[in-house]
This record gives structure tokens, sequence and C-alpha cells, in this order.
């Protein structure tokens, strides 16, 4: 897969060679890496917050660290993609618990998939059968964005960036273990959330009665 | 296989689950196994059927955005802020250049102080010019002369020390080419005459005035003529700094 490919390095050039040659000025050598990691790491917080301009933001922040402190990467601790990934990772985290960016299942989302607000009750409204299938994609996208941060970034790497446990973990700083785990947590909470929406009358009826 | 085992193997499973069946993220049996138990199992099997849905969903999400990237004006702003630093971090490096060069200079100049400064307070101790030069130099005690300079020194010492003895309190004109010694008076107490090469020795003009600030006491007369040039010898170390003086001609 693409991403899987980006974890990869050129075998031409090594990645501190390139971060020498960008802590030298060299242009050619910053677009090497950019147009190699940019990508991906773009998607992975768009993902994370369904915001474009904060994704817009924190890959320019990760590559403004990446130019202001080349001297930071270690390569031994593992390639420089995973290195700039956990950099954005940290970036959003901050910016998650700062901001709260989350949109939860059936609260602001709810419209988008489906809900609508009645008398401040939630009421399904059943879509056209075309868009069916777009609608079940947005709520599981919603769903997504509803999972608790550790959760969610196990969900966006391992299942939307296709990356390998083994990578997900190095850019976590956790164990192989502790992805599945939180993995196969994670998948249990979007079921249940998907659950919930296929399910509508029970949050309905735990609403509270209608008014008169 | 029973409900908990296929409960551990329902993620890998519905992960690796695919348009034309299973990938290789589980083993075949396993593989079997599992779609066996959902065949007897309803609750699993809508389980691995949610799951299954949840993976297509989630491929088709990652799909969708396969190809978003970062606008380029994000490119361009890193690109510039790489330009700038660039830019500084050159400004920075002649900076470093400079300030090494100054600080070297002034340090040069420091020693070049102190060492005058240093003859300048011993130069009571040199006979030598003020013997030489009579009206021009204070006299000084010839006894410490001697202990500062070397064997050929202290033998122009003498002499003119001699001389001096004679003419008191006369002292020598400055017309008196005869009674200049040929000899070098120290400036330093490192002076090594053995070391005197043509390599080391400067010929140079100098205002009378300019005697003093090689830490020779010049008197009154020669601060009235001080505008009075004078050609001497100097013998210099590598870095430049004067060793010792011989007055050729005024």
């Amino acid at each position: 897969m693409a991403e899987k490919q980006t974890m990869t390095r050129s075998p031409e050039v090594s990645d501190s060679d390139l971060l020498r040659r960008i802590g030298a000025g060299d242009q050619d050598a910053f677009r090497t890496i950019y147009s190699r990691c940019q990508g991906p790491i773009y998607r992975f917080a768009l993902h994370m917050t369904g915001s474009t301009f904060i994704a817009e933001d924190v890959t320019q922040e990760v590559f403004m660290m990446l130019i202001q402190e080349t001297s930071r990467f270690d390569p031994a601790r593992g390639t420089l993609p995973a290195y700039l990934f956990g950099i954005g990772r940290n970036l959003l985290l901050r910016r998650l618990e700062r901001e709260q960016v989350f949109v939860p299942f059936f609260e602001s989302g709810a419209e988008n998939a489906g809900m609508q607000r009645k008398n401040g009750h939630a009421v399904l409204v059943v879509p056209p059968p075309d868009l069916v299938r777009g609608e079940t994609i947005d709520r599981v996208r919603q769903a997504v964005f509803s999972l608790p941060p550790n959760y969610r970034e196990v969900v966006v790497l391992c299942d939307l960036q296709d990356m390998s446990y083994e990578n997900a973990a190095c850019i976590l700083d956790c164990a192989v273990g502790t992805v599945r785990s939180r993995l196969h947590r994670a998948r249990g909470l979007l079921t249940e959330k998907l659950r919930e929406f296929r399910n509508p009358v029970r949050k309905t009826a735990a609403a509270g009665p209608r008014k008169a | 296989m029973n409900c908990e085992q296929f409960q551990n193997v329902m993620l890998d499973l519905a992960r690796d689950a695919g348009e034309d069946g299973y990938g290789a993220a589980l083993d075949p049996a396993t593989v079997k196994d599992a779609l066996e138990h959902t065949e007897v199992c309803g609750s699993c099997d809508e389980l691995l059927e949610e799951a299954e849905a949840i993976t297509a969903s989630l491929r088709e999400i990652a799909v969708r955005h396969s190809s978003d990237v970062a606008p380029s004006r994000v490119e361009k702003a890193l690109l510039r802020t790489l330009d700038v630093r660039r830019s500084l971090a050159a400004h920075t490096a002649l900076r470093r250049r400079l300030f090494i060069g100054s600080v070297a200079g002034v340090a040069a100049m420091a020693l070049i102080a102190i060492s005058l400064a240093w003859n300048g307070g011993t130069a009571s101790s040199r006979p030598v010019l003020g013997q030489v030069f009579g009206r021009i130099f204070e006299k000084v005690s010839p006894g410490q002369s001697q202990k500062a300079a070397g064997p050929e020194v202290q033998t122009g010492s003498q002499a003119l020390l001699a001389e001096n003895s004679a003419g008191d309190s006369g002292g020598m004109g400055f017309g008196d080419d005869d009674k200049i010694p040929n000899s070098f008076v120290p400036l330093s107490q490192t002076f090594d005459p053995a070391s005197v090469d043509d390599d080391t020795v400067v010929r140079v003009v100098l205002s009378r005035a300019a005697l003093g600030h090689f830490g020779l006491h010049v008197d009154s007369v020669a601060t009235d003529h001080e505008e009075d040039q004078v050609v001497a010898d100097l013998v210099l170390t590598n870095d430049g700094t004067p060793q010792a003086i011989r007055v050729v001609g005024w």
C-alpha cells in the first residue's frame, strides 16, 4: 500500500544524509522528504480531526519542526516517517485536548448521519436508497471521530492508513500487543456506535417523553 | 472453535476480509475453523458481518481520501522558512567569523598593550636608549638593564654606560651619529639576542615621541622635538610583537 511504501527508506540517500542537507538549507533534500511524507501525515491529521484546516496546520508544524531541529532525529529509534508521525501525533493530541475537536456521534454529527432533531428529540430521517451506502460510510466516519483519541489513532493508522501493527506501535511508542488490543477495543466501540445508529428508537426513547 | 476463541481471531478475520476471500493474516486452518463456527453460532456470525461491514466502510473512506494531500501553499511556506533559515545561518556564520576575528584582534592588541605597559613599568631598568640619546631619554639604572638584556645587549649597554658616565650632565646630541649603538635594546623579558636574524628585523621610521610607546622614557627636550623622526630597527616576533629596538639614525 502507499503508506507502507512511505515507511521504507530510499536506498540511494539515507534519511540522515537528507536531514543533514536540510540543515544546510538544501531545498531539494527537503522536497524529497516532504513529498514522501506529507500526504500520510496530512491524512492522519485529517482522519483524526475531520478538519482540513487543522490537518494543514499540523502538517506545516511537523515539517517546520523538522527544519528547525534536524539533529533531533535518531535513526536508531526508528524511521524518519515514523519520527514525523510521532511529532504529528503529539501535536494532534495537544490540539484535541485544547480544542476538543471531535464530533459526538449522536450530537452534532447526527444531522449528517441521517438524524434530525425535532422538539429536542433525535428522530430518524429515512434516506433515499441511493444514498444509503454513502451515508453508511459517513456514519462510520462519524463513529471514528467519536472514538477517544487513543482508540481513534489506532483505527486511523491501521485501518485508514493501512499501516502495519509494528509501524503503528513505533509511532505510538507502545508495544505491538497494545496496538492490537486498542484496535480490538476500538472496533468494538465502532460496532456499538453503529448499532446505536441502526436502532435509533432506543436513543429517542432515552431522550425522554415528548412534550405536548 | 468456541465463541471466545472466535472473538480472539475475529478482528484479524474481519480486517483480512476481501472480495475474493481472506488474506494471509491468519493461517488457512484458523480461518476455516472460524468460518465453521459462524455457521453454527448466529451471534458470532452477526459479529463477523458487522466487523466486515466496518472494514469495508473504513477501506472506502481510505480510498476516498487517498489522494488528499496538504495544499501547495504549505510547501511554499516551508521552503520560504528554509530559505530564511539558510540566509540566517550564512549571516550567523559570517558574524561568528567576524566576532572571532574581532576577539582575536582585541586579544592581540591587549597582549601588545600589556607587553608595552609591562615594558613601560620596567623602562627605568633600561639605561641604554637613555644613554644613547642623552637629552631625549631619562637616565636609568644600568644594573637592572643588564638583568633583562642578553649578552650582546649588555655589551652595548656597558659601552654606552661608560660614555654616558663621561658626559652625564650633557648627554648626547641628536646629530651625534657616532654615538649610535649597533646593539638592540630589549623591550621584552623574553628577548633573546641570539635569535635576531634578518627575517625578524624591520626598519621603521618613528617620531621621537613614539619611542615612549615602547616603554622608553622620553625627556622634555625630546617632547619638544616630538615630531622629529627617528630611524630604528625593530626585532619582531612572529605575531609582530616588538622584542627589541635599535636606533639607526635621526
